[in-house]
């Protein structure tokens, strides 16, 4: 009895428990067990193993099938490879947009500061005190004087001559529409 | 078969659960310890090596003029700066020295020592350097792989087109591009702006990831300002008071225009001044060498920045001084509006008046004799007017002298206003004696601003109302949209609209036939007066003034134009009148206010060159038949003339025509034309185949000639018109000789 206690004392139930067949699921390399030898070694705990004969369509099918295994897993590499290089070009992409962007935003910066300081260097040449200069001193230019201005009085309404000599201003009665004329009479009915 | 475990195994796992509970505490503390106590310190820390913030500067707003004239403008530029601790050999440092002294246009010398300082990572070599530089000295430094030895960073740099106009009033940036004098100094805070922020996400080796891990905060830029100083009139002004330090040789001059109806300030100048891109330059070249010259270098020093400090000192407003006669318009106001003195109100002067213990002269030896109020303000008497501050009483002087806002800053927007202090600069009520009030009536014995007694002549032309003066009208903001509008504030009405009428008759009476005559201008009504103040502590030195408003019969400007220690001739009449007349011409066309000639002034000022090209010879004598018609070159027909058509210029005056271009042109020696009449100037023109144009006052013949635009002695073109500037020195003093 002792001999069905392990070395922790503990019973090894393994001991009753069936033996089974294991196979290599390998159809190339598939084997039986021989007649006789089988039961001597399963007496001594090991197994015979022997190649089983595959028919040629068994083995063209389980070439098919280990081919389009293959070309499956190439399929999802080249996917996956794809995205991989699709997701880098994209991020290179990214990358090289936003130094154009930069660049655009740096040379906007330059060309606003280049049109403010041609701004200035324009304005300084054209003061006052310099096309007072020139004017007088180079094109010969006089100053109109104070006596030959002519000074037209505008503070009064605007007024426009029409054909026939009727003049007509903005606040004369006649400039009533039509629409005015006759709410005005149908209020005064 | 199971065992119970024994003590000792007991005592062991305790004292394992022991350690562990320890091991457990100081990780719990520690982690307490770490992100309580120092959490924030870690943190940024951690930012610090995650993030990379870079400030983006915001841009200063732009200053323009009341027509939308940029007066300054930023852009941004580049800052040049060395790592002289990377130079190899002398041959590298020669290389760079003489490089960047060529290319950014610095003092080799100094370069050279910022090269020197070997220990150094970091040396700024120039700043403000614009963009087509940088891309030269870019070139250089790849050409010459000085990448590790010359940098570039970004930097700002603020234009001012217009170099020296309204420098004063604008002022300048320092290095930092904060203000540090005038509006940009005042107005610093709006101007700046607020800086704007990227922050970035950066990767292991600390370089910057992609802008989906960016924030940006943009910079939102400064306020613009949007002056009440019109360009045009400002140069006027300048260009006026240019001519004025030369012809007279004084010290400083200077100037201001107001709207005597809101208080803006059109133009405002204190000469000399300086070039706004060059503060920190002398700009008076003899004061420059001068003080080069001086061999101790802190004498040197000490010159350099007391010379800079004058010319950056906007003496309008920072400036006192005794105001002299000018003052009396305001003591005429206030005892008009008292009623202790009316128009008909009258004087004898003697030439003194006895106060206190002082017989107080009057300028005019002898006397001016009997004279209405009116008279007394025409002839600047003093003694009338002392006689006038004792009546009003020291009481209502004073009321009066606080309600014309001598008491206190006038509030003008613009920084370093001299603050009035009682005792110092003016007589307070309490220790204001019967000496202290009569001296005071006629503008002496205390001091006040020019821009305080421009304010307080506005108020009479105003009709009493006294204005805060103020250079801002409006603020824009990056857009353009107005963010902030000044409206013109009234402090307080001073006198009577009445009063204010009397007063403005009575100093249009002054400039009519007073000592302010030279101010008067064809067409137009001035009202004004003269001062003359001697300047404290400097003997023999006065300041010649003239306040005033035009059109007298409805006021629109004020001026106020004051000549520091002039040569010569010191008196405000003689001196700051003329001046003040041509400004007022000038500004007043410019105003497009219409000009009224009566039948003596339209004589003067209507002759004009007619048109005679196109016409044969014969017919342009024909047409000109009221002047000498010269001819020159065998044409038939005037191809041109000088003057050209339209010049104003002297009936009787001389016009050559042209009638082929290969004729040379006829010149003629200009004579002199000074210390004449209107008459004999014209003559002595004439004969030398030349025309006048008169300017300032013609209207009486106690006018002489006292200045010409075309020098004795220049050769110039026959027929050219010189203009001949005309004044009186005929009872024009109001101080002393």
């Amino acid at each position: 009895m002792a001999g069905n206690y392990d070395k922790y004392g503990n019973y090894d139930f393994s001991m009753f428990e069936p033996k089974t067949v294991s196979y290599d699921h390998n159809a190339a390399r598939k084997i039986a067990t021989l007649p006789g030898v089988g039961e001597r070694a399963a007496d001594s705990g090991m197994r015979l193993v022997t190649r089983k004969k595959k028919t040629t369509v068994e083995a063209k099918n389980e070439m098919r099938a280990t081919a389009l295994r293959a070309a499956k897993v190439l399929a999802v590499a080249a996917v996956l490879l794809s995205l991989f290089a699709a997701l880098l070009y994209s991020k290179l992409r990214v990358d090289e947009l936003d130094r154009q962007i930069a660049k655009a935003e740096s040379n906007l910066t330059a060309a606003q500061a280049e049109t403010v300081r041609l701004n200035m260097q324009l304005d300084s040449t054209i003061s006052l005190e310099k096309v007072d200069d020139y004017a007088q001193n180079v094109l010969g230019m006089v100053k109109a004087e104070n006596h030959q201005i002519e000074y037209i009085d505008l503070s009064g309404q605007d007024k426009v001559t029409v054909s026939g000599g009727k003049t007509s201003s903005s606040d004369s009665k006649d400039s009533k529409s039509f629409i005015t004329k006759l709410l005005e009479y149908i209020h005064a009915k | 078969m199971q065992t119970r475990p024994s003590k000792r195994m007991g005592k062991r796992a305790v004292t394992v659960l022991c350690f562990i509970a320890a091991a457990f505490l100081v990780c719990v503390g520690s982690l307490a310890y770490i992100s309580l106590i120092h959490g924030n310190e870690y943190k940024l820390k951690a930012e610090q090596n995650q993030l990379s913030d870079t400030t983006v500067s915001a841009q200063r707003g732009t200053i323009y003029d009341s027509n939308m004239k940029a007066l300054a403008k930023s852009a941004s530029a580049w800052l040049v700066y060395i790592n002289p601790s990377k130079i190899t050999s002398d041959e590298q440092r020669d290389l760079v020295v003489t490089n960047l002294s060529a290319i950014l246009g610095v003092d080799e010398e100094t370069v050279r020592k910022k090269t020197e300082r070997t220990s150094s990572g970091y040396e700024k070599i120039a700043g403000e350097v614009e963009t087509d530089v940088k891309d030269r000295l870019k070139t250089f430094i790849s050409e010459n792989k000085l990448s590790s030895i010359i940098g570039v960073d970004p930097d700002t740099k603020r234009y001012y087109p217009y170099s020296s106009f309204a420098s004063t009033i604008i002022g300048f940036t320092d290095s930092d591009d904060s203000g540090r004098l005038g509006l940009e100094l005042k107005y610093n805070d709006e101007l700046t702006g607020t800086a704007g922020r990227i922050i970035t996400a950066k990767n292991a080796r600390q370089g910057s990831m992609s802008t989906d891990y960016q924030t940006t905060y943009d910079a939102k830029a400064g306020y613009s300002l949007v002056l009440t100083i019109d360009e045009v009139i400002q140069y006027y002004l300048e260009q006026s008071l240019d001519q004025a330090l030369t012809d007279t040789g004084a010290k400083y001059a200077y100037g201001i225009i107001m709207d005597v109806k809101t208080g803006a300030i059109l133009g405002m100048t204190s000469k000399p001044d300086f070039d706004l891109n060059s503060p920190n330059k002398i700009s008076n070249k003899a004061l420059a060498e001068s003080i080069s010259a001086i061999s101790s270098p802190d004498e040197q020093k000490q010159a350099t920045t007391n010379a800079l400090y004058a010319q950056w000192r906007n003496r309008d407003i920072s400036d006192t001084y005794e105001p002299g006669s000018v003052f009396k318009t305001i003591v005429v106001s206030a005892a008009l509006e008292e009623g202790v003195v009316n128009l008909n109100t009258t004087y004898t002067c003697t030439g003194g008046i006895q106060v206190a213990n002082n017989y107080q002269k009057c300028w005019k030896p002898g006397g001016h004799g009997t004279e209405n109020l009116t008279q007394g303000l025409m002839n600047s008497c003093n003694p009338f007017f002392v006689t006038i501050g004792q009546k009003l009483g020291k009481d209502n002087f004073y009321k009066y002298f606080e309600a014309f806002g001598f008491t206190e800053k006038t509030g003008i927007d613009l920084p370093a206003e001299a603050t009035p202090v009682a005792d110092v600069t003016y007589h307070s009520l309490n220790k204001m004696g019967i000496s202290e009030l009569s001296s005071s009536s006629f503008g002496q014995t205390f001091q006040v601003t020019p821009i305080q007694i421009i304010t307080a002549v506005s108020a009479i032309a105003n009709g009493g109302k006294l204005m805060q003066p103020y250079v801002v009208s409006s603020m824009l903001d990056g857009d353009g949209n107005v963010v902030k509008k000044t409206e013109p504030t009234i402090k307080r009405q001073v006198i009577s609209e009445k009063t204010a009428s009397i007063v403005s008759n009575m100093m249009e009476q002054v400039v009519s036939v007073g000592t302010g005559k030279n101010a008067y201008v064809a067409g137009y009504h001035v009202a004004g007066k003269t001062g003359t103040s001697e300047k404290i502590g400097h003997d023999g030195a006065y300041i010649a003034s003239f306040a005033g408003f035009a059109p007298a019969d409805d006021p629109q400007i004020a001026i106020l134009v004051a000549i520091d220690e002039p040569t010569g001739a010191h008196g405000g009449g003689a001196v700051a009148a003329p001046i003040a007349g041509d400004i007022l011409e000038k500004v007043l066309t410019y105003l497009n206010v219409e000009p009224r000639y009566d039948d003596k002034e339209m004589a003067n000022v209507s002759s004009v060159a007619p048109s005679l090209v196109g016409l044969s010879p014969q017919d342009a004598k024909t047409r000109a038949s009221g002047y000498t018609v010269k001819v020159v070159g065998e044409g038939s027909k005037v191809i041109s003339q000088t003057p050209a058509a339209g010049q104003q210029m002297k009936s009787g005056g001389v016009i050559v025509v042209y009638t082929d271009s290969s004729s040379q042109k006829a010149v003629a020696t200009v004579p002199n034309l000074c210390n004449m009449s209107i008459s004999a100037a014209n003559k002595a023109a004439v004969n030398a185949g030349f025309n006048i144009k008169v300017a300032g006052n013609s209207s009486s013949n106690d006018f002489v000639s006292y200045k010409q635009s075309i020098a004795e002695g220049t050769e110039a073109e026959q027929g050219s018109v010189i203009t001949v500037y005309f004044k009186s020195s005929v009872n024009v003093q109001d101080g002393p000789a």
